[in-house]
């Protein structure tokens, strides 16, 4: 039969083994399915890092340059929209609670919150286009929009 | 299903409650918001290969349930049930095939469970823009998957010995 070594055998061998051997080695069937890292968990693995990193990739490609304003929405609506180069404190009171926002050196940042969790308050301050602050429990999202360095016309001709 | 198993599994949805309520003990996944060791997943990963399926089923789902109405809220059994419900479906059907170790069906079931949390998410704030996390979500599940996986492939020679 070959060596057997624990559960290292392929399927059909094992269970061919096992037919012939059932009385006594039914340490197979019990290890069966059990602590041995197979060749399709490996692939599993590398799928799932390889996903993480494309998607990464992605996300980093997708974020943009220094925001110029802060758009605030609760359950999807607006609630308002502020400018990154203004030092402020905004107080959002929602239905579920309270969040505080504070905008200074071009960038905002959640300095206080009600929510159960206080995931919100724990971000760095975020600037750049694309970045967002979630407040789950009051389903509140600060997102930095615009381009700060966008170039205006100079001139419009009518 | 005999009263002995229903008292097993009543027994497997408690440890899977005290295990979930343990875990708060052992600080993980600094500063992203969601990521949990996941704990009681031991629980339900070994049901899942010691228990018909639709009883493994319903001590994820009791589980879930009883955390939320004790300790959480309707918010939050809305996400863990989204994880939970995901999680469960995509380990029974990777498990279905045996091409996956124990190991590989856990991990395919955290990284599902947190998929499935974010999806949610998504859905409830309406911006896309919490797909942010999927990359860091994907290795949290990853390496909580793998952690359980370990822990459960250990466990489960032992217990293989019971008669249930």
């Amino acid at each position: 039969m070959g060596e057997m070594t624990g559960c290292n055998m392929n399927r059909a061998v094992r269970f061919r083994i096992i037919s012939a051997v059932q009385a006594d080695d039914a340490i197979c069937t019990r290890m069966a399915g059990g602590g041995y890292l197979r060749k399709n968990d490996i692939i599993l693995i590398i799928i799932v890092i390889v996903a993480a990193a494309v998607s990464a990739l992605f996300i980093a490609f997708i974020q943009g340059s220094d925001g110029a304003a802060v758009r605030v929405t609760i359950d999807g609506a607006l609630y308002g929209e502020y400018s990154l180069s203004e030092k402020q404190s905004v107080f959002i009171g929602g239905e579920s609670g309270y969040n505080r926002l504070v905008i200074e050196n071009g960038s905002v940042y959640m300095s206080e919150a009600d929510c159960p969790d206080g995931y919100c308050m724990d971000y760095q301050p975020i600037s750049r286009s694309g970045e967002t602050i979630i407040c789950l429990p009051h389903r509140l999202v600060v997102e930095v929009t615009g381009d700060r360095d966008a170039q205006l016309p100079d001139v419009i001709v009518p | 299903m005999t009263t002995k198993r229903v008292a097993y599994c009543a027994v497997l949805t408690a440890l899977a409650l005290i295990f979930g309520y343990v875990e708060v003990l052992i600080p993980f996944g600094f500063g992203i918001p969601g990521v949990k060791l996941g704990l009681a997943n031991i629980v339900i990963v070994l049901a899942l290969y010691m228990l018909p399926a639709y009883q493994a089923f319903m001590i994820q789902l009791m589980r879930i349930v009883l955390v939320s109405f004790l300790f959480g809220n309707l918010s939050m059994m809305i996400y863990s049930l989204a994880g939970g419900m995901l999680s469960f479906l995509v380990m029974w059907l990777v498990k279905k095939g045996d091409a996956f170790s124990i190991i590989g069906v856990s991990i395919a079931g955290g990284v599902s469970h947190n998929i499935g949390q974010l999806i949610v998410a998504v859905l409830a704030v309406q911006n896309l823009r919490v797909a942010f996390y999927v990359p860091a979500l994907m290795i949290a599940g990853l390496v909580t998957g793998c952690l359980i996986g370990l822990l459960a492939g250990r466990i489960r020679p032992v217990l293989d010995k019971m008669e249930l």
